[in-house]
C-alpha cells in the first residue's frame, strides 16, 4: 500500500521526510526560502504600520477641523 | 564668459591659498591613509607590491571624498551660491569651472604624491607611472561625480556620511578601473585598454556631471 | 492647480496624475495584484518543486533558483521604473510621480537584499563560501548600496518637494551609473581569475524550471506593483495633509 508521495504521482519526492531533507541541502533551501518569507511578512507589517498611523493622523486632523 | 570662467578658477585657488591648512589636511589624510594598511596587514613586501595600487587608489578617493564637503558649503553659507545660480555665464560652465578649480586644489597634490607613497610599498619603476597616470585620468571625474553629491546633500544633517554613502558606489567603476590599470600592467596585459576606458569616463563624466551638478544645486538652493 | 490634460485615445492620461483620483484607484486595483501574486506564487512553486526536475550538478540546492533570480530582475527593474517616474516627476513636475519613486525603493531594496542573501546560501554548498566575488552578485551589492543611499537622501532631507527633487537627481544619476558598474565589475573579475566560476553558469535549464522561475518572476512583479500601491497612499494621506479632498474619505471620520 504504497502512499502517494507528495506532489501527486511525478516522482520527485518518495516521501515529505525527503522533501523536508532537500536532499541534504535543508539549512540552504529552507533557510533561503524562510528569509524571503520574513522579509515580504515584515514588509507588509510595515506597510500596514504606515497607513494606520497615516490614517490616525488624518482623523485626527479632520476631528481637529470641526468647530 | 572665458574672462569669468578664469575669475571664478582664481577665487577658488586663492580661497583655497588662505585656508591653506584645510588643504593640506586632504594630503595628510591621504598619507596616513595609505600608511595605515601595512601596519594592518603587515610589513611583507609581496603582498605590499600587490595591494600598493589598490591602497593608493583606495585612499585617494577617500581623500577626494573628504575634501568635496566644503566645495560649497562656505558659499551657500555666506550667499555667493546665490549669485553663481544667478550669473550670466550658463551655471554648467561655472560648475565646471569649480570642479576644475577643486581638482587642481585636492586632486592634483595626491596625483603628485603617489610616485613618492608608491616607493612605501617598493612598487616597481615600471608601474609607478601608470599609477600615476591612472589617477590623473581619474581623480578629475572623482571629483565630477563627488561635487553632484556635495551639491545634493548641500546643507543637510547627514553631511559627511550621506555624502560618502551616495557617491562611493559611483566611485566604484573608476577604482576598477584606475587600480585594475596598475594590475593589468604587472600582469603583462598592458594598461591601455583600463586607461582608455578611464579617459572615456573622464570625458562622458566631464560632459554631464555638470549638468547633474547645476540641477542639484538649484534644488537644494532653493 | 492647473490640470494639463494629456488625450490618448480619448482618454485624459493626466487625470490620474493628481493625488486625489490616483488614491482610489489605488486602492481598488491594489488587493487584485496582491492576490495574483500569490496564485502566481503557488503555482510557481509548485512547478519549482513538485514538477522540475533534480539537476545532475547542484542537486537539489539549485532549487534556491526560484527565488534568487525573480529577486535580482526585480531588484533591477524596480531602479529603471523608480529612474523612469523620477523622469516623469521632473519634466512634468508632478507630485505623484515622485511620490511614486519613494513608494518603490523600499521593496526594491527588499528584493535585492533576498537576492544577496539567497545568492550567499546558494553559493555556500555548490562553491564552497558564503560570498562569491562574482560579477552578478557584487552588482547586486553596489545596488543595495544605490537604493540605501537613495533612501538616506530622501530621509535626510525634511522639505518634501527638495526631497522629491534631489532623489530624482540621484536615481536618474544611479541608473545611468549602473550599466557602467556592471560591466566594469564584470571586467575586474575576469581579470581576476581567482573565483573562477560563477553563479551565474546556472545548471541547464529544463523547461520545467524555465517555467517555474518564469512564474515566480511575475509573481514578484505583481507583489511590487502591490506594494508600491499601498505605499504609495500612505504617502498621499502624509503628504497632502490639510487638502480639502482628503476630509471627504471614508477613513477620516470612523
Amino acid at each position: 500500500m504504497a502512499e502517494t508521495p507528495p506532489g501527486g504521482d511525478k516522482v520527485n519526492w518518495n516521501s515529505w521526510h525527503d522533501f523536508w531533507v532537500m536532499g541534504g541541502y535543508a539549512f540552504y533551501v529552507w533557510g533561503s526560502y524562510a528569509a524571503t518569507l520574513l522579509l515580504i511578512i515584515a514588509e507588509i507589517a510595515l506597510l500596514k504600520m504606515r497607513r494606520l498611523s497615516a490614517v490616525r493622523s488624518l482623523r485626527q486632523n479632520t476631528n481637529t477641523q470641526v468647530s | 564668459m572665458g574672462a569669468l570662467l578664469r575669475a571664478v578658477i582664481r577665487r577658488d585657488l586663492l580661497l583655497a591659498w588662505r585656508r591653506r591648512s584645510d588643504v593640506a589636511t586632504v594630503v595628510l589624510f591621504f598619507i596616513i591613509v595609505v600608511s595605515l594598511f601595512p601596519l594592518g596587514v603587515g610589513p611583507e613586501p609581496d603582498l605590499l607590491r600587490k595591494i600598493a595600487p589598490g591602497i593608493i587608489w583606495v585612499a585617494a578617493l577617500l581623500a577626494c571624498m573628504l575634501s568635496l564637503q566644503h566645495m560649497f558649503a562656505s558659499d551657500h553659507a555666506d550667499g555667493a551660491l546665490d549669485q553663481m545660480l544667478l550669473a550670466a555665464a550658463p551655471l554648467g560652465m561655472i560648475v565646471a569651472a569649480r570642479a576644475f578649480a577643486h581638482w587642481l586644489i585636492s586632486g592634483l597634490p595626491l596625483v603628485i604624491l603617489s610616485p613618492i607613497l608608491a616607493i612605501q610599498f617598493d612598487l616597481s619603476p615600471e608601474l609607478s607611472p601608470v599609477l600615476t597616470l591612472s589617477l590623473l585620468l581619474g581623480t578629475p571625474i572623482l571629483t565630477l561625480i563627488g561635487a553632484i553629491g556635495a551639491a545634493l546633500t548641500l546643507g543637510l544633517r547627514g553631511g559627511g556620511m550621506l555624502l560618502a554613502l551616495l557617491v562611493l558606489p559611483l566611485y566604484i567603476p573608476v577604482l576598477i578601473l584606475g587600480a585594475g590599470a596598475v594590475d593589468a600592467a604587472s600582469a603583462g596585459l598592458g594598461a591601455d585598454a583600463h586607461l582608455l576606458l578611464l579617459a572615456a569616463q573622464l570625458i562622458l563624466t566631464g560632459t554631464f556631471a555638470p549638468w547633474a551638478v547645476s540641477a542639484a544645486l538649484r534644488i537644494s538652493a532653493e | 492647480m492647473n490640470q494639463p490634460i494629456l488625450l490618448a485615445g480619448g482618454v485624459n492620461v493626466f487625470k490620474y496624475a493628481a493625488p486625489q483620483t490616483f488614491y482610489p484607484l489605488a486602492g481598488k486595483l491594489m488587493p487584485w495584484f496582491f492576490w495574483t501574486a500569490a496564485l502566481l506564487c503557488a503555482a510557481g512553486l509548485y512547478i519549482g518543486f513538485f514538477v522540475a526536475p533534480t539537476d545532475h550538478q547542484q542537486g537539489e540546492a539549485y532549487r534556491i533558483i526560484f527565488i534568487h533570480v525573480p529577486a535580482a530582475w526585480m531588484s533591477m527593474f524596480i531602479y529603471v521604473v523608480m529612474a523612469f517616474w523620477a523622469g516623469v516627476g521632473l519634466i512634468f513636475n508632478t507630485r505623484l510621480s515622485h511620490m511614486m519613486v519613494s513608494a518603490l525603493a523600499p521593496t526594491g531594496a527588499m528584493f535585492t537584499f533576498v537576492a544577496l542573501w539567497t545568492g550567499a546560501l546558494w553559493g555556500k554548498p555548490t562553491w564552497g563560501t558564503w560570498w562569491v566575488w562574482d560579477a552578478r552578485l557584487t552588482s547586486e551589492l553596489i545596488l543595495l548600496f544605490l537604493y540605501f543611499g537613495f533612501m538616506a537622501l530622501q530621509a535626510g532631507i525634511d522639505d518634501a518637494r527638495r526631497a522629491d527633487r534631489a532623489g530624482a537627481i540621484l536615481a536618474l544619476v544611479g541608473v545611468v551609473n549602473i550599466p557602467i558598474i556592471y560591466f566594469s565589475v564584470k571586467w575586474w573579475n575576469t581579470l581576476h581569475q581567482g573565483a573562477s566560476v560563477s553563479l551565474t553558469s546556472a545548471p541547464t535549464m529544463a523547461a520545467t524550471m524555465l517555467s517555474g522561475m518564469l512564474l515566480m518572476a511575475l509573481a514578484a512583479w505583481m507583489y511590487s506593483i502591490a506594494t508600491a500601491l499601498h505605499r504609495v497612499r500612505s504617502i498621499i494621506l502624509e503628504r497632502e495633509q490639510g487638502a480639502e479632498w482628503l476630509k471627504h474619505l471614508p477613513e477620516a471620520t470612523k
